[in-house]
């Protein structure tokens, strides 16, 4: 099933991107896109909601606030997956398993307002 | 952006515009005009020393940033995570970019770890500060 996705900055466009645009999905990534580049927080968690990506951000400090306040608002997203900041590139292949588990598990439409954090197993 | 602990009075005479606007922005985020000056002029001053940074954000949320780039914790952190040959086998940043982020970080590190401290709690601090996200874990 075709998803929807926004990486963030922090997520390699080389080793994460182009390898769920192998996958089929449909795949924006601010590390691979330079016009995303100057965009601030708020104006990427909109343009995600505008084109009803998930957005995958190691950025918890100011996207969970973010998503928080849209939420009450009594406005809706379009998902967030929430990723460790400090997973290595040896790592990246893991990682990768998890959101291609998540991504197959549950159904675009049960994406809306759903934060999923995907930690790695102790 | 923190203000520093030690400080010094000076009386300095400003044109009624920029009074118009630190009074307009101060009150925007419910700061004193006093310190809402006192912290965009260290930003100035900051910004003149290393250049290619800025700052962005609200009231006392202010942080550097990279021009053309991420703010500077979102770059140390992935720093940390890659090393350098790692971060730049793995994204297409400009060197010159990491240099001035760890440049900064090397000339105030207490901001920047703060900044990484609290990014890096585990999952129910965040479930504590924003349960209205009803935030699921997924281990991988």
């Amino acid at each position: 099933m075709v998803m929807k996705l926004l990486l963030d900055e922090h997520l390699s466009w080389r080793y994460i991107g182009t390898i769920l645009v192998n996958d089929e999905h449909n795949v924006r990534s601010v590390n691979g896109e330079s016009a995303l580049k100057a965009m601030g927080d708020p104006e990427l968690f909109e343009l995600a909601i505008r084109e009803a990506r998930i957005l995958i951000t190691a950025n918890h400090k100011d996207f969970d606030p973010i998503a928080r306040n849209r939420n009450l608002a009594g406005a809706s997203h379009s998902g967030m997956i929430l990723v460790p900041g400090n997973v290595r590139n040896d790592n990246y292949g893991r990682l990768l398993g998890g959101i291609r588990v998540l991504l197959a598990d549950i159904l675009p439409s049960d994406w809306t307002n759903r934060v999923v954090w995907l930690p790695p197993k102790q | 952006m923190a203000v520093a602990t030690t400080s010094t009075t000076i009386t300095v005479r400003i044109p009624r515009n920029v009074y118009d606007w630190l009074a307009q922005e101060s009150q925007k985020c419910d700061q004193p005009i006093e310190e809402f000056a006192s912290v965009r002029i260290e930003e100035a001053m900051r910004m003149a020393q290393l250049p290619g940074i800025f700052f962005v954000g609200d009231g006392v949320d202010r942080r550097a940033r990279l021009i053309g780039g991420m703010d500077v914790w979102e770059m140390i952190m992935i720093y940390q995570a890659h090393g350098r040959e790692g971060l730049l086998d793995a994204f297409d940043f400009p060197e010159f970019q990491i240099d001035r982020a760890l440049t900064y970080y090397e000339a105030f590190p207490d901001e920047i770890d703060e900044i990484l401290e609290e990014n890096s709690q585990p999952v129910e601090y965040w479930m504590q500060k924003y349960p209205e996200l009803n935030i699921q874990v997924h281990e991988w």
